[in-house]
């Protein structure tokens, strides 16, 4: 079988670019050695967040937003999404001094989407909040959504594309041939194409290392924690620190989804990840400090997602210098999801040979080596 | 033994029985020692102990052994304890289980 | 409380007592941890302090508990009651919530023996204050001895349904009716089982002499019984008030305050599939068990897994099981030689096989009918987030076949029982509504914590590692 563009792997990078190039005339097939949303797509915590992003991801970041807003129509699901403002807290007059030098570089870079907030305002977006907490960095267009629901949606808008979506079908062979592409399946079919788009998540090293042009992504879990429905604790505000590990994202069903960069034991061979009842000590330890009434919110669950990292900790995004033909979109570093949208967008563009509307250069896919 | 208004009583004449004074929502009774919270709240009242997570709606014990979260209570201040497992003891102050972040009636 | 042990039981009902007191006579330091306040489980819940009485009401099958738990407390084991283990891991690792506080305590090995659960099944109106299941009720009497003076409805299928039964006429409890919900075809499939189930006669006679004698007293009592009851309905505004249900053309209604539920037992099976066991579905029962092995073992090699939670045959054979278990383990651990332990063990096996012998019978009379899951669309599934057949429904047929995608798009199991009301009727409406196989349908995946947690537990917690403070 023969498409222009064959796809590895189902999570929401390679359905939104698969979305974005089906409607510009190009056919796709797409290799989910699972089912779409299994991993990190289906099972992130759900944050929609410009607040705390690298500021060489803000551009795309702040893009990426405005289409948050339009995914009823994009892929015929509104994602679960909501507005929920997120407010970086400073715990110290020198934790202050690190917002108010983030603060000045996005105004310098033009962006006016996170503000410094004083200590009233921090009371009044998130009344709960301890006494020792001197000010923060409000985002207020930032918002929450529904992993599942958009990963599925995601999907299902790529196959009314006539995207061909292949569940449980696993890349186990790629190599490059005169015209693009061929790979063989874990199902024993070969496919054809003249682009490859390495979207394989925490897979994408090993991946990528199959056609011989090997990237430092490594697998890593995160481990996220849901409370019970606590109606008004958060006021709708989710929190992030700024010298200390945790984000509190402020559900609208009034449960508290608890991350912020705790990490699970895994093995990736197994799949099997372990959940380390440490670190779900330490994040309530921290949490009772930062609001003293979630000392009796109930921790109901924790979960955990193979997520693809980067020692830099933002994406690869574009082509394979070695392999032209080859276009990685991975190693988000546990903070693609808000990205999602205009990712399928740039790497449609790419991929098509043309210029990205917003600069990838910071992404290419060979930096690592320039480093050495 | 106050009864205030059960579908159910106890069968043991309590007369033989040690009893301790337990007190929900204010009000308080007597019941045979040793029992489970569920126990004494359910020959007390026929009232709900809790309400369902989502949508309010009130609840009282349904399994009995643990399982179902439907009879969650506070106790001397301490939220979601499972009545079915909890023994009561002299001067236990139950209350009707309030979510966390709603401001106190 | 040391922080290691020879072997940690987890559920302290007949296979946990008797498995960590066997061990315990066989020289290994062990901790059995428990939720309950008192030694028991809920087949012999409260029985140490049980009155006369009570004793009397619920017979010998009860009081049969005592010498179990005399040989228990005569044993040096180390009894954790009111205790809630919320993660298992295969290394023998625990953690648990005491007191207001978190710690962790490791064992060679582990014994899982957290027993039997109703099976949930969800009908109109099954959340209203004062709908129970008939073990609740049993469990309320041996606790307490409380018992219903206001009418009281029985409605299911199976042996509890008729031994509470049983009890509420010794109690001269005002029984309103008693609704069969057992299809009355359903004897045929389990006539093959009929010649084994023969070998322990005296069982099965005790079982049906049993329900003769309620059927006796109700037509006595004037309390009327139906069978091949169907469209079992709860109502009332707050709480219970009127039971409904059809038998044929004919609509029955009983005025209530109490409604007592039994559709079978399943295995308590949270904290298995939590640590790891691999488990099979059973398509007479209809539940997943975890495979264990009839010495306890499962595949992994410090897990065991001992009792009802293992597969429901009952409290003596999980007091064979949990004994079973416990040799296993002391011969691995060389406190007995091979030779004591064939001798130990033989006994033990043959009263158990004895025990099992009309399980499968029982099994089939009282399998799971057909259409137990056929649910109304507007029917409450998940009782903590107010999730109803229709919505899980509308997802299954859209395509989604895994109660774990379900949950994250609709919360259905995201509240307080964190998906143990509603998980088998989720599972059945995925089995009944896609073409997928249900041994092949993916489990609901539990994770720690496999109770809920309050924070401040978590907080204080005392578990080791990096930053014990």
């Amino acid at each position: 079988m023969k498409a222009d563009v064959l796809i590895a792997g189902g999570g929401i990078m390679g359905c939104a670019t698969a979305i974005e190039l089906a409607r510009k005339g190009k056919s796709v097939i797409i290799f989910e050695k699972d089912v779409p949303g299994r991993h990190a797509s289906g099972n992130n915590s759900g944050g929609v967040r410009c607040q705390g992003r690298d500021v060489r991801e803000i551009p795309l970041a702040v893009e990426a937003r405005k289409m948050w807003d339009h995914h009823a129509s994009s892929v015929n699901s509104d994602c679960g999404f909501y507005v929920s403002p997120r407010l970086r807290l400073a715990e110290s007059d020198a934790e202050m001094e690190v917002l108010e030098k983030r603060c000045a570089k996005l105004k310098s870079m033009g962006y006016d989407h996170e503000v410094m907030v004083d200590k009233e305002e921090v009371s009044r977006l998130s009344p709960n909040v301890t006494e020792h907490v001197v000010g923060g960095l409000a985002c207020y267009t930032d918002g929450l959504a529904n992993p599942m629901l958009t990963s599925k949606a995601y999907a299902a808008a790529a196959e009314r594309q006539g995207v061909t979506i292949l569940p449980h079908t696993r890349v186990i062979e790629a190599q490059t041939t005169s015209g693009g592409f061929r790979v063989k399946t874990s199902s024993g079919k070969e496919y054809e194409g003249e682009v490859l788009v390495n979207g394989t998540g925490a897979w994408a090293g090993r991946f990528s290392e199959m056609l011989g042009d090997p990237l430092p992504v490594f697998a890593a879990a995160p481990t996220m924690m849901v409370t019970d429905r606590l109606p008004g604790l958060m006021n709708g505000t989710s929190l992030g620190l700024t010298g200390r590990l945790l984000g509190l994202m402020a559900a609208n069903n009034g449960t508290v989804i608890v991350g912020g960069g705790y990490r699970s034991p895994f093995d990736l061979e197994k799949e099997k990840i372990w959940v380390d009842p440490l670190q779900m000590c330490t994040a309530s330890k921290i949490m009772i400090e930062i609001l003293p009434k979630l000392k009796d919110a109930q921790m109901i669950r924790c979960w955990t997602a193979f997520e693809g990292h980067l020692k830099d900790k933002v994406p690869v995004v574009g082509e394979s210098v070695k392999v032209p033909g080859l276009f990685h979109v991975c190693g988000f570093s546990a903070h693609g999801f808000q990205l999602a949208p205009m990712m399928g967008r740039v790497m449609s563009q790419v991929i098509m040979g043309r210029e990205p509307e917003l600069s990838l250069h910071d992404f290419r896919p060979d930096r690592f080596v320039e480093a050495k | 033994m106050s009864k205030e208004n059960s579908r159910f009583s106890w069968e043991n004449p309590l007369a033989t029985l040690d009893t301790v004074t337990v007190t929900f929502e204010g009000e308080p009774f007597e019941v045979p020692a040793g029992i489970s919270v569920a126990a004494a709240l359910l020959g007390h009242t026929d009232e709900h102990f809790c309400h369902s997570a989502a949508e309010d709606d009130e609840r009282a014990p349904y399994c009995l052994m643990g399982v179902c979260f439907e009879c969650l209570v506070e106790i001397d201040g301490v939220q979601n304890r499972q009545a079915c497992l909890e023994p009561v003891f002299d001067g236990m102050q139950v209350k009707r289980q309030r979510k966390v972040g709603d401001e106190e009636q | 409380m040391k922080t290691r042990y020879d072997a940690i039981v987890i559920g302290a009902g007949p296979a946990g007592l008797a498995c960590s007191a066997e061990m315990a006579a066989r020289g290994l330091e062990v901790a059995l941890l428990d939720e309950q306040a008192n030694p028991g489980g809920q087949i012999y819940r409260n029985i140490s302090k049980a009155s006369p009485k009570q004793h009397a009401i619920l017979g010998e099958d009860y009081s049969a508990g005592m010498e179990l738990i005399s040989v228990f407390k005569e044993a040096p084991v180390e009894y954790f009651p009111q205790t809630r283990v919320w993660q298992a891991e295969p290394n023998g690792d625990v953690f648990f919530s005491r007191n207001g506080g978190s710690t962790k305590v490791s064992g060679d090995y582990l014994v899982l023996s957290t027993g039997a659960m109703e099976r949930p099944v969800p009908f109109p109106g099954w959340t209203l204050p004062g709908v129970m299941t008939c073990g609740g009720m049993s469990n309320l009497f041996k606790d307490s001895s409380l018992s219903p003076i206001e009418p009281v409805v029985l409605a299911g299928s199976g042996p509890l349904l008729w031994l509470v039964a049983e009890h509420l006429f010794a109690l001269e409890a005002p029984v309103a009716a008693i609704l069969d919900t057992t299809p009355q075809t359903q004897i045929f499939p389990a006539f093959k089982h009929m010649p084994r189930a023969l070998r322990r006669f005296g069982f099965l006679l005790k079982g049906v002499k049993m329900i003769a004698e309620v059927q006796i007293t109700a037509l006595k009592r004037k309390v009327p019984i139906y069978r091949g009851v169907k469209d079992l309905c709860a109502e009332g505004r707050d709480r219970l008030e009127r039971v409904q249900a059809t038998r044929g053309k004919k609509e029955l209604s009983f005025e209530a305050t109490t409604l007592l539920v039994s559709e079978g037992i399943i295995p308590n099976t949270s904290l298995l599939r939590q640590v790891g066991c691999a488990h099979t579905w059973d398509p007479v029962q209809r539940f997943w068990h975890p495979d264990v092995t009839v010495d306890g073992r499962t595949n992994l090699p410090a897990v065991f897994v001992a009792g009802d939670g293992n597969f429901v045959h009952g409290a003596k054979a999980a007091e064979f099981k949990g004994r079973l278990t416990a040799l296993t383990i002391a011969l691995e651990m060389h406190r007995i030689s091979r030779t004591e332990y064939l001798e130990l063990s033989a006994p033990v096996r043959r009263q158990l096989d004895r025990e099992l012998f009309p399980r499968p019978f029982i099994d089939a009379m009282y399998a799971p009918r057909k259409d137990l899951y056929s649910l109304a669309d507007e029917t409450i599934v998940c009782r903590c987030e107010g999730v109803t057949a229709g919505r899980i429904r509308a997802l299954v047929e859209e395509g989604y076949a895994d109660h774990n995608e379900i949950k994250a798009m609709i919360r259905c199991g995201m509240g307080p029982c964190q998906g143990r009301m509603c998980s088998s009727a989720v599972f059945e409406l995925i089995a009944g509504h896609s073409n997928i196989p249900p041994r092949e349908i993916r489990q609901h995946r539990l994770r720690p914590p496999i109770k809920p947690v309050s924070l401040g537990e978590l907080a204080n917690a005392n578990i080791g590692g990096p930053d014990e403070s």
